[in-house]
């Protein structure tokens, strides 16, 4: 994961590096993000796993200048975006009040949420939001919309007219599976079920189609039979349109079933970093192991569950040295608690954050 | 939305430092919480003090004021403001004077004419005994805060009968806020009871309840108190025509409360730790007093402080269109009735200074009311 | 095990929702059918798993048991110290005294406090509004020995809710429900919304408590696996109906209903060695307020044969202990039992 700055390798599509979020609050400056760094290959998922205070929501908004006003990025941050037309730009530098971003949003990089009711606005219909966001991010190019193909060259073009917009919609609600494409395009969202208003803000989402699809939590809400029809839909859409996706998911099932590589995080930091099978079968960082040996599963219901003792820290109550110590049971007196260990590498695409693993030929790496 | 996180860790590995802070807020009740969150709103702590002097100074006018109400300075009538002075061309002084008066009479208008003579000085002395005023109606004092000897002085100026200005308007502030207060509480405690039956029991009581409110909304004020105003006798005196305007102003104001106290409530009940009250073998009258009504005790203190202002503005409209209070009795109405005139407006501006008093009272009641509204439920932190 | 030494018995237990009507002068009204005629006893000091997703009836099912929500139909009878008690013929005043022996604790932490009592308060509230004990020194003594048990030290006593944590908070609403030794507990999705670190100090705090006490739980979850690790017996939940109720390793290992085995192979597991794919099950939850005639699951099922559309299965027994509504309950079972739940996934990397 050699990453240079300023320069994106072409199988990446989106490097951030030294992501690095504070808020000013009332009680003082809370640290939300210190120093992430993760990057997304072209056409591959990458699952951010964490619980509450890990900052995995809080990555993907800065990844889309999503921020609130008190939010203060870090200037040595760098978000890495390669566009449609292939240039290169740094969201991190772009002001969250600009036009560039507001065309990135959307149309290069889509967003779903955990919550699909409150994504929608209960007073238009379906069809209606998603006409808003098709004619603001597709053109009409030589009598043809640039609908299946990615289009990287459009130049001059024309926004899509009321009729074309309703096509397009139609055509998406169909893609994502809802039955009745054109009668669900002018209901309102309270009279879809859960499942089919996912369905419904995922084809929304893709119906600019990104190039990025961050997706934060999309099936907690939802019923695990209803679950396993949208985490399928995703993957058979991401092939079809060579999508990349970020998925974040506090459910290490879920994110075992997606990703390619995973990312773990735990109180603003990515503490464990690679390969799916590797993470997940073979983790190295003890927080890690602790959160997945903490899986109740069907295979071990004779067995006692194995807690990961303590409670997470407030962001106020930030360890010093590694973030993870006061819960540790590896713990190495005078080392954990005052020192924040380095990126090691402990295999081919894996990294942890752990004094457990330093040796001489790691360091520094 | 680092509010959502604020997760407090019980585990001991937390920096000494944070200890102590933390400490604190675990324990900190609803109501310190409430006024830590109030503290850092500058305008709101500035309108609470003004609002604070306006108060007192209402509530003591005999102190704060050198004369009483009614008494009348021949020499200066309609006399411009006096400010006092701590030094003129004859040199600088500790003590606080103001110039000599002397009258003489316009021979074209026969109007007495106040010139003041700089070479006269009269020197303001602090803490001392003055007319006779009773305090708070119960007992006399003659200390004042600031007279002179033999002198009279007008910060404020006088009106046409020569009454000093200033007195007034502190006696009218103190009416004024009073009636509004205790108007104001009185529709309170009607909406307290009308409202949370309302609330807490729904169904028809709820829906009889709900139409008679919008029945009593509807009544028009003005017309309503031009027939009050002439029903009351004439012979009553100017104490009782007070309480009976505090009580009609009670009885019109209750609504509007009595609709908030119900919403509060209809939003409270389902909650679920009302529920859990309900489960641990509550009765009704202990799950209103011990966990509704505490719930919006907040919202309520906000919604009578931004009341307030109506009420008084409605007493200051009523007394300057003459339906409210009478002469002798002194209020910001009765006191801009006086200024109701083009006399008022050319030659004696200010008249018009117990309508700044006034705008001041609103103003400083509205940023105090901003600020309760803000500090007042510090659990609007969603979490989760 | 006889009905006679059941702490609880279900008979029929119908919640009906009355949604609208038809007809100038209202003749006939609409009903959702929350809960639809239920059976089962729940025995003391067992925890009875009750898993279903959305619009099953489920959490009402724990609110009916409680008289927290009204029962339209059946009956729910407790057996405490030898008497038998038909909750829905309680008076008001006698149903508060009643609250002792049967609690609730709740899925949302954050709401189920009220934030402006301090937590000693808080746990105090049962023992405090039923008048439990003689003396201020009682309770507060049973206060402190049941917030000791739930590892909050006497300083959080002190504290308001908003101090705490997620998993902190669902502790204090344990000592609450437990004050006041109740024999039974419903615990409504109780872990659902925390952390999986969090969850799994929770569930053994519960089944900790469970044997020192001999409590009985009556655990809701939508989460088959938390249910399954807890749980006695588990009754699988669809659309107001129990499909399926067995002990835990029989439900498992050998079910006989197709919803609980497409709900078994919906989890996304994480297992030795390989990831495996969930199966899919197509098409929507009904709509409780418009169900398919016949069997619920009809429409979804891959075995559904022509009486399933139009004959309701009965509630049966076809092995001792195991209960199930299905028609074809005996053939499936053979056929569920083989098809493997986990299938192997495809390698991703590409």
């Amino acid at each position: 994961m050699v990453k240079q700055n300023g320069i994106l390798p072409d199988d990446i599509l989106c490097s951030v590096r030294n992501l690095r979020v504070q808020f000013k609050t009332d009680e003082g400056i809370v640290t939300a993000l210190d120093d992430v760094s993760f990057a997304i290959p072209q056409g591959k998922t990458l699952g951010l796993c964490g619980e509450s205070g890990s900052g995995k929501s809080v990555s993907t908004k800065a990844m889309m200048q999503l921020l609130p006003k008190n939010a203060i990025i870090d200037p040595k941050t760098e978000i890495l975006f390669r566009k449609r037309d292939g240039s290169v730009i740094d969201i991190a530098k772009l002001s969250p009040r600009s036009n560039e971003i507001r065309e990135v949003r959307g149309g290069e990089i889509g967003m779903i949420f955990q919550e699909p009711m409150a994504s929608f606005s209960p007073v238009y219909t379906i069809g209606n939001q998603m006409s808003e966001t098709i004619r603001l991010h597709r053109r009409f190019i030589d009598g043809q919309t640039i609908g299946s193909q990615i289009a990287k060259t459009a130049q001059t073009s024309a926004k899509l007219s009321e009729k074309q917009a309703r096509e397009l919609g139609i055509e998406m609600l169909d893609k994502v599976g809802l039955s009745n494409a054109s009668l669900r395009f002018d209901q309102y969202p309270h009279e879809l079920s859960g499942g089919m208003r996912q369905r419904a803000m995922i084809a929304m989402a893709l119906s600019t189609h990104p190039l990025l699809l961050i997706a934060d939590e999309p099936t907690t809400a939802l019923d695990v039979t209803i679950q396993s029809q949208i985490l399928d839909l995703m993957q058979e859409l991401q092939d079809e349109l060579e999508m990349s996706i970020i998925f974040i998911t506090h459910d290490i099932g879920v994110i075992a079933q997606v990703a390619n590589d995973i990312a773990v995080m735990y109180l603003g930091r990515i503490i464990e970093h690679g390969d799916m099978e590797d993470v997940v079968f073979d983790p190295k960082h003890p927080y890690t192991q602790g959160l997945i040996d903490a899986i109740p599963s069907l295979d071990n219901l004779d067995e006692r569950l194995k807690a990961v003792p303590g409670d997470i820290p407030g962001p106020f109550n930030r360890p010093s040295g590694c973030s993870f110590n006061n819960r540790c049971k590896h713990k190495i007196d005078g080392l954990c608690s005052s020192v924040v260990p380095q990126h090691i590498s402990v295999g081919d695409n894996h990294v942890v954050r752990c004094h457990l693993f330093e040796s001489e030929t790691n360091n520094g790496q | 939305m680092a509010h959502q996180d604020i997760q407090e860790n019980q585990d001991i590995q937390s920096s000494d430092t944070q200890v102590e802070k933390n400490l604190k807020y675990y324990t900190a009740s609803q109501w310190q919480l409430v006024w830590w969150r109030f503290r850092r709103h500058r305008m709101a702590m500035f309108g609470g003090c003004v609002l604070l002097i306006m108060v007192v100074m209402g509530a003591f006018p005999g102190f704060f004021g050198p004369y009483n109400g009614t008494t009348r300075d021949a020499d200066y009538v309609l006399g411009p403001p006096q400010m006092m002075k701590f030094w003129d061309a004859n040199g600088a002084s500790f003590r606080p004077f103001i110039h000599g008066i002397t009258t003489s009479r316009d021979p074209v208008t026969l109007r007495k004419i106040a010139t003041t003579d700089p070479d006269v000085r009269h020197y303001v002395h602090f803490f001392v005994a003055g007319e006779e005023y009773s305090v708070l109606g119960l007992f006399k004092s003659k200390l004042r805060l600031f007279s002179l000897n033999g002198a009279k002085i007008h910060l404020f100026g006088t009106d046409d009968l020569g009454r000093d200005l200033y007195s007034r308007t502190l006696i009218g502030t103190g009416t004024s806020i009073s009636i509004g207060v205790i108007g104001v509480i009185l529709s309170f405690i009607l909406a307290l009871i009308i409202g949370g039956i309302a609330g807490y029991f729904g169904g028809l009581i709820d829906q009889f309840i709900q139409r008679t409110t919008e029945i009593v909304r509807v009544v028009p004020v003005i017309p309503l108190f031009m027939g009050l105003a002439a029903a009351f006798p004439k012979d009553w005196s100017n104490i009782q025509v007070y309480f009976a305007i505090t009580i009609v102003l009670g009885l019109i104001g209750w609504p509007t409360l009595a609709r908030r106290i119900r919403g509060h409530l209809l939003s409270q009940k389902n909650e679920d730790y009302v529920l859990a009250a309900k489960l641990a073998g509550a009765k009704p009258a202990r799950i209103i007093s011990k966990h509704l009504l505490p719930s919006f005790t907040s919202y309520i203190i906000v919604d009578l402080v931004i009341t307030f202002p109506y009420a008084i503005l409605s007493e200051t409209a009523l007394s300057f269109i003459g339906l409210g209070l009478r002469a002798p009795s002194v209020s910001w109405g009765i006191l801009l009735q006086d200024a109701q005139n083009i006399r008022a407006i050319e030659q004696a501006p200010w008249l018009f200074i117990p309508a700044l008093f006034v705008i001041v009272a609103v103003l400083a009641f509205t940023f105090l009311g901003d600020g309760l509204r803000d500090a007042a439920d510090p659990y609007t932190v969603s979490e989760g | 095990m006889a009905s006679e030494q059941a702490l609880i018995n279900v008979d029929g237990l119908k919640v009906y929702y009355p949604v609208g009507s038809k007809g100038f002068l209202k003749k006939e009204t609409f009903y959702v059918k929350a809960v639809d005629g239920l059976n089962f006893d729940i025995y003391p000091g067992e925890t009875f798993g009750l898993v279903g997703e959305s619009g099953s009836g489920k959490t009402t099912v724990g609110r009916a048991m409680l008289r927290a929500q009204d029962i339209t139909g059946g009956a729910v009878t407790y057996n405490i110290n030898g008497k038998k008690v038909v909750i829905a013929d309680l008076s008001e005043a006698e149903l508060r005294k009643f609250r002792q022996h049967a609690q609730l604790i709740f899925q949302d932490p954050y709401s189920s406090l009220n934030p402006r009592m301090t937590v000693r308060d808080i746990i105090a509230e049962p023992l405090e509004a039923m008048g439990l004990c003689k003396t201020r020194e009682e309770v507060d003594e049973k206060v402190r020995v049941i917030a000791e048990r739930c590892k909050l030290s006497l300083e959080h006593l002190r504290r308001f809710p908003h101090a705490f944590s997620g998993g902190q908070r669902q502790r204090i609403c344990i000592a609450r429900a437990l004050v006041c030794d109740p024999k039974f507990v419903v615990c409504d999705e109780s872990v659902s919304a925390l952390d999986v670190s969090i969850q799994a100090e929770i569930l053994n705090l519960l089944s900790d408590l469970q044997k020192e006490r001999g409590l009985s739980y009556l655990f809701i979850a939508h989460d088959l696996s938390v249910v399954a690790h807890i749980s006695d017996r588990v009754a699988v939940m669809y659309v107001g109906n129990i499909v399926e109720l067995a002990s835990r390793e029989r439900l498992f290992l050998r079910p006989m209903h197709p919803y609980t085995k497409a709900l078994m192979s919906a989890i996304p597991k994480v297992a030795k060695g390989e990831v495996f794919k969930p199966e899919k099950l197509d098409g929507e939850i009904p709509n409780p307020a418009n169900l398919p005639a016949g069997c619920a699951f009809h429409t979804r099922c891959k075995f559904a044969r022509d009486q399933c559309s139009s004959k309701t299965p009965e509630w049966r027994e076809p092995e001792p202990g195991h209960f199930v509504a299905c028609h074809f309950a005996e053939e499936l079972a053979d056929e569920l039992a083989a098809a493997p739940v986990l299938k192997k996934r495809t390698s991703k990397k590409k």
